[in-house]
């Protein structure tokens, strides 16, 4: 190891200190400075460190999966674990590093083909790991830092510059130390602020309980994503369309819509932890929502009457006096049951609110209510004329038209263009209503229409997102669709191409958060058990190898000087005979040159024939890579001696 | 457009690369490594504290430089610099420094790298990197190994770094450094770095002194056999200026009658006086033996390493080709055509690799230059030497004509490597032994079966 003595076992101690596995960190600490002290080294082939290599990295695949599939805590934590093998090999092998081919599968091929293996010493890389990973485990304490200082001084301790005073070292690294204790105040409190800024940005695909903004009075093309954003399984039977409510609003105000009164209250939870009742137990209609909450955060896609959540576990849940529902702290996939009851609302009782009209589309709505003589009509045949009216006269469009505009936007709709979005067709039904003296709330959500018959379920995308009136007629609040039923079939229309393909995508990302979040085997736990057999086979195959037990400076000796093969081969001592004789071979030239000038100059051509057939032997011992067999080698000697026999140095 | 666009990335990060490494050691690269990870995984710092580590990591690097941000060392340089270095030969270059300021230099290294001329845009559009079109795509596309093999071969390997002893004011310390140059011609000096490490060790403050300097660098050169090329003395025409020195120097014979024709500065004036007609002084006809060195510089294909082995084969043999007793001509086509003879009271054979360290490849004209060269001088040959770069019809036809003027020749044919597959001989097929195929790369081994 190129670490200072009991570095490394420092840091590992530090990392099992922080991360809870003390007792790894010590056996490992203990394994890794052993090798200071043990003189025995392996000779790992490239082939095995390759292996030792694969091995590191299958252990932190498992880790990640494991992670993943147990939402353990950060898997960053367990890399000093997963990549111990590779440092121990380093420690206990007898090349100074790991070579590169067996870390980088990019270079393996390239590495085999050379004769020189490229190593890299893993001894401080580790070290920073075992502190990456001993900072994920987010212990929030000061000896984090200290710690983290110390082993840094250490590490930093082998490279000072000798041209300057220890002291002034260490006073240096005492005011980085200070420094950057401060910095990480400072860093920290600049993450959280910015956090907060940016909270909004970042959370804006949560609908807002206490107020939305439309589109009304925007001018352009509204796109909407094609983008699945949950899933809802009705009871078996049920594919009719259904509206998931999610927010309601009782002000309007400028093309806004907001709720007068404020404030959530929590709802009541069942011991089990994931039941919730939002009213008193009633009939039993159901159905399943699969949505993904972001950050585990988000309003929950509840039906008309819904009175009871079952199977969402959350920290907590509250509610508005508007029917929105708000979870914090639930899972990435949310998978709750709904018992709900048609026909009833769990929206607080109406106020004064819920009949105001603005001023500015207070003239519109009452010329269009006047037409509709909605007053003199029963509340029941209000909602139906309202519904008739939109249907008979106005068109769905998501083109918004600037057109020679002139009153409000809203009025604008009513009066002349009658086309517009669900928006414009809730609002208006809304004000209509309130005009007629019926208290009316604008209410957002989904409207689930599109049922996939494969997987038995409505698929919700971002473009079903839908506006709708809620009316008070009987002491119950109704849904009052006012929007066309043709806005469905226009919106799919506006589907792209590539939606089947998008889907698809969608499911396996589905099924894998389902896989995720949804009820763990318990065999999963115990997958890390697998590894075992493959480290077993790994140790067996590591251990039947011969250790060497020299030390490790013989071997770098050793290898400055490698040993060509067929350097003992008997043919060089007729080569020396030759040259005792007085014909010494010139140094450029090459054994088959210098026979070749032999038989040219001595007149002695038959004690030369043999050689031809002995050189080629000897060059094949010498340069072919699959040398010779023991019994060529034999024949190779023995006619060497033969010849030595028959001619000696005054043949010539 | 795009290539261009590549080219530029490269340059500048090449360069970013070389600013970093010559002022980051090891233990700093380390560092900077671990702090964009502490970066990058504390971002969030709620989660984990890696954070920290990036604060305290950075006020170490932001401390260390501060440490270290002045030095300007006062010195006076003197080299001591070899005429030449030979391309892959270890060449080393002494200096001598004198501490010219009030206090000593201590912990003070030394290195010296040379003129760094980066691979050209043209270069790098004309050159694909051997075996390219094994690469894939997008390698093929991006050209990042083409780059990397260019910058390999434009590099000089530097020895390593030298410790300066320490110095006192006023006093003199000598280095050796020591370099290996990878490519043939003018390697420029501009002078030596010197670094001095921070208090952590982790960066380097550098120190440019000017020196400049330039040397020669020689091609490389092979071992090859000795090279005995049969051919006969040949009448050397206008060799009288060569005639002092060169071949049979019997030159003068006797005087004569003046015959028409005959030029007037060879007429003998004293005898004409003494014997009233003109009389002339007659001269012997000069006869020696001249070999030719012909160097193909009509490259065939990118990259041109066979050209550069090619010139390495021609120094080799322009080396080798004993002119003690006879010329040797080097003739290839440049900017022009050259000749250049070298021989007995001539220029020297070394003076040849001078020149060959300086040839570069033909781009701008044909193949077809180079014969009339070759054949205004092949009466006075006795013998050739060609090294080709390629084994085409129109090369196969000079042989031809050479063999017609009944010159014996020594082919010597160097490809790039891709070409491994055996050539016909063609009109070389008489001799094979005079006819080789130089693969680049495997070149000293090709020239030892030869």
């Amino acid at each position: 190891m190129k670490t200072p003595p009991l570095l490394l076992a420092a840091a590992l101690v530090f990392w099992g200190w922080q991360t809870g596995l003390l007792a790894f960190g010590l056996i490992m600490a203990l394994i890794v400075e052993g090798s200071r002290l043990i003189g025995r080294r392996f000779e790992f082939t490239l082939a095995e460190y390759s292996r030792i290599a694969d091995l590191c990295g299958l252990i932190f695949l498992a880790m990640l999966v494991y992670r993943y599939a147990a939402d353990a805590e950060s898997a960053a934590r367990w890399l000093p674990l997963a990549l111990f093998l590779l440092v121990a090999a380093q420690a206990y092998g007898s090349s100074p590093g790991i070579p590169l081919g067996a870390v980088f599968w990019t270079y393996r091929r390239k590495a085999k083909a050379e004769t020189v293996v490229k190593t890299f010493d893993a001894s401080y890389p580790y070290l920073a790991l075992c502190l990456l990973a001993a900072a994920a485990a987010n212990v929030r304490t000061v000896h984090f830092y200290l710690g983290l200082f110390v082993i840094a001084a250490w590490a930093l301790w082998p490279f000072r510059s000798k041209r300057r005073l220890v002291v002034t070292w260490m006073m240096l690294l005492a005011v980085a130390g200070i420094l950057g204790y401060v910095g990480q105040i400072w860093l920290h409190q600049l993450h959280l602020w910015v956090e907060g800024k940016a909270l909004d940005w970042i959370e804006s695909g949560m609908r807002d309980p206490y107020q939305n903004a439309t589109a009304i009075g925007e001018i352009g093309d509204l796109k909407l994503s094609d983008r699945i954003e949950f899933r809802v399984e009705p009871e078996p039977g049920q594919v009719q369309p259904l509206l998931l409510h999610e927010a309601s609003y009782d002000t309007y105000r400028a093309g806004r819509w907001l709720v007068s009164a404020p404030g959530f209250k929590l709802v009541d939870m069942k011991p089990d932890g994931t039941t919730w009742t939002l009213e008193p137990g009633r009939a039993k209609r159901n159905i399943r929502v699969l949505a993904p909450l972001s950050r585990g955060q988000g309003l929950l896609k509840l039906p008309a009457g819904a009175w009871q959540i079952e199977n969402l576990p959350a920290q907590r849940l509250t509610r508005n006096l508007f029917g929105a529902v708000k979870v914090e702290e639930g899972p990435g996939l949310a998978m709750y049951l709904v018992r709900y009851e048609p026909g009833t609302s769990s929206d607080s009782p109406p106020s004064a609110k819920d009949l105001l009209l603005p001023q500015s589309e207070r003239s519109a709505v009452t010329e269009t209510a006047g037409r509709l003589k909605l007053s003199e009509r029963p509340p029941d045949e209000a909602l139906k004329a309202v519904t008739e009216y939109f249907d008979r006269n106005f068109k769905y469009s998501l083109i918004l038209s600037d057109s020679d505009r002139s009153g409000g936007t809203l009025a604008d709709f009513l009066l002349r263009t009658k086309t517009g979005h669900c928006e414009y067709f809730a609002t208006a039904a809304v004000l209509l209503l309130r005009s007629a003296g019926i208290p009316a709330r604008y209410a957002t959500g989904y409207l689930a229409t599109e049922y996939s018959p494969r997987e038995g379920r409505f698929l919700v995308r971002a473009r079903h997102a839908h506006a709708w009136a809620l009316a008070y007629v009987d002491g119950v609040w109704r849904d009052l669709d006012a929007t066309p039923p043709s806005w469905v079939r226009l919106e799919n229309q506006a589907a792209p191409l590539w939606t089947p393909l998008a889907d698809a995508w969608s499911w396996i990302g589905f099924k894998l958060s389902q896989w995720r979040w949804g009820e763990r085997p318990e065999w999963l736990k115990y997958a890390w058990l697998l590894l075992i057999p493959a480290i077993l086979i790994l140790a067996r195959g590591l251990w039947s190898k011969r250790p060497t037990a020299r030390p490790r400076e013989d071997l770098t000796a050793r290898s400055e000087t490698p040993a060509w093969p067929g350097l003992d081969s008997a043919f060089f001592l007729i080569e020396k005979r030759i040259s005792e004789a007085g014909w010494p071979r010139q140094p450029e030239e090459t054994l088959s040159q210098w026979l070749a000038r032999l038989e040219k100059t001595l007149d002695t051509k038959a004690s030369l024939e043999p050689l031809r057939d002995l050189l080629i032997l000897h060059n094949r011992l010498r340069f072919d890579p699959q040398g010779l067999d023991p019994e060529q080698k034999m024949i190779l000697s023995v006619q060497v001696q033969n010849w030595l026999g028959q001619y000696d140095s005054s043949f010539i | 457009m795009f290539r261009r666009i590549l080219y530029r990335s490269f340059l500048l990060a090449g360069r970013i690369k070389v600013w970093g490494l010559r002022r980051l050691t090891p233990a700093g690269l380390m560092l900077l490594a671990c702090l964009v990870l502490a970066g990058v995984f504390g971002l969030n710092t709620n989660l984990t504290l890696a954070y920290q580590a990036f604060t305290f990591l950075l006020a170490v690097l932001i401390l260390a430089l501060a440490s270290n941000l002045v030095f300007r060392p006062r010195l006076t340089i003197q080299r001591r610099l070899p005429r030449f270095g030979s391309v892959g030969r270890p060449l080393n270059h002494g200096l001598l420094i004198h501490n010219e300021s009030r206090r000593s230099l201590t912990g003070i290294s030394i290195s010296e790298e040379p003129v760094h001329q980066p691979p050209s845009q043209e270069e790098f559009l004309r050159n694909p990197e051997l075996e390219e079109r094994k690469r894939n795509f997008f390698d093929r596309t991006i050209g990042y190994h083409r780059w990397l093999s260019l910058v390999q071969r434009h590099r000089h390997q530097i020895g390593p770094e030298q410790t300066l002893p320490d110095l006192k004011p006023g006093n003199s310390s000598r280095i050796n450094l020591e370099l290996t140059p990878g490519r043939r011609g003018r390697l420029r000096l501009a002078g030596p770095t010197l670094a001095r490490l921070d208090t952590f060790g982790l960066t380097r403050t550098l120190a440019f002194v000017p020196a400049p300097a330039s040397i020669l660098i020689l091609p490389k050169r092979y071992n090859v056999p000795p090279t005995a090329l049969p051919g006969l003395r040949k009448y050397q025409p206008g060799g009288v200026a060569l005639a002092s020195s060169v071949g049979d120097s019997e030159e003068f014979v006797s005087l004569r009658d003046y015959r028409p024709g005959d030029p007037l500065r060879r007429i003998h004036w004293k005898s004409w006086a003494k014997t009233e007609k003109p009389i002339v002084k007659e001269y012997q006809d000069e006869y020696f033996i001249r070999h030719a060195l012909i160097l193909d510089t009509f490259v065939i294909q990118e990259p041109d390493d066979a050209f550069e082995e090619a010139v390495s084969v021609a120094a080799s043999f322009a080396l080798n080709v004993m002119t003690q007793d006879s010329l040797l001509d080097l003739m290839f086509v440049g900017p022009t055509a050259y000749s250049f003879t070298t021989g007995r009271g001539l220029i020297q054979a070394d003076r040849l690799l001078e020149i060959l360290a300086s040839v570069n490849p033909c781009r701008d004209k044909p193949f077809s230059a180079l014969p009339p060269l070759i054949l205004s001088k092949a009466a006075q040959l006795s013998a050739c030497i060609l090294v080709l770069l390629a084994w085409d019809l129109e090369r196969q036809a000079l042989v031809r004509r050479l063999k017609g003027l009944k010159l014996p020749l020594k082919v010597l044919v160097v490809t790039a490597a891709s070409e491994t597959g055996n050539l016909d001989p063609g009109p070389m097929s008489e001799a094979p032994a005079d006819f080789h195929h130089l693969i680049a790369g495997r070149v000293e081994e090709g020239l030892a079966r030869s």
